[in-house]
């Protein structure tokens, strides 16, 4: 299988890894928006969203009437979501054992900021199939 | 390190934008063996594109503080 990427600008890493420290150290969520290309995805937006998860520094819930008025703003557009994504303050960006239980959606990206407003944060990005698990996928700058 | 934060400043005096709002900073880069491939003011932060033995980098700063908010390889294979 060739290598898929997600195509993401700096400035949109830069707002992803912002929410990540204002957050800290509760963790932050929110939804990517963007269009599939050619050998992956290009990222054209990110929603940050209130996380409603009872314990927010463990676990993130992304506000679904967000999603929901997100999904109808794309209508008729090119764009749509195309992923999620959250920090683990104190942890590493790998996908957690919840991360695991909560994905269920195929070919949808997961965007995970691990660190800590002291070390700063690590973005690595996934791709979740049924079939595959969590997949990491390489970031691009956009071209 | 030194010279690395040195660079940091000189490319922003070069970039004709504002820096941040106060007109001024400074910050120092850990980075070691890595070069400079461009920087940018986003807002309150700074983005730079490091180069090195480990393959690209971008690195996002604060502007006000000079804290390193988070590091993202770019291009690298997952």
């Amino acid at each position: 299988m060739s290598e898929r990427a997600l195509h993401l600008s700096d400035e949109l890493a830069a707002q992803l890894l912002g929410a990540a420290a204002r957050a800290f150290p509760l963790e932050c969520c929110g939804l990517i928006e963007g269009i599939r290309i050619k050998g992956g995805w290009r990222a054209t937006a990110l929603h940050e969203a209130p996380n409603l998860a009872e314990d927010p520094a463990r676990r993130f819930l992304i506000d679904p009437q967000r999603q929901f008025d997100l999904m109808r703003a794309l209508r008729g557009r090119e764009t749509r979501i195309i992923g999620c994504f959250h920090s683990h303050p104190e942890g590493p960006a790998l996908p957690s054992a919840t991360d695991r239980a909560q994905a269920l959606e195929d070919d949808f990206l997961w965007l995970i900021a691990g660190g800590s407003d002291e070390s700063g944060f690590t973005l690595k990005a996934y791709v979740f199939t049924a079939e595959s698990g969590f997949v990491p996928i390489a970031l691009r700058e956009e071209s | 390190m030194l010279g690395v934060g040195a660079l940091v400043a000189a490319a922003f005096m070069t970039s004709g934008r504002p820096a941040a709002p106060s007109g001024s900073y400074s910050a120092t880069l850990a980075a070691p063996s890595e070069r400079i491939d461009s920087a940018a003011i986003d807002g309150n932060r700074i983005l730079l594109r490091l180069s090195g033995p480990n393959g690209e980098e971008l690195v996002v700063m604060d502007a006000g503080s000079g804290r390193v908010i988070g590091r993202i390889a770019i291009n690298a294979k997952p």
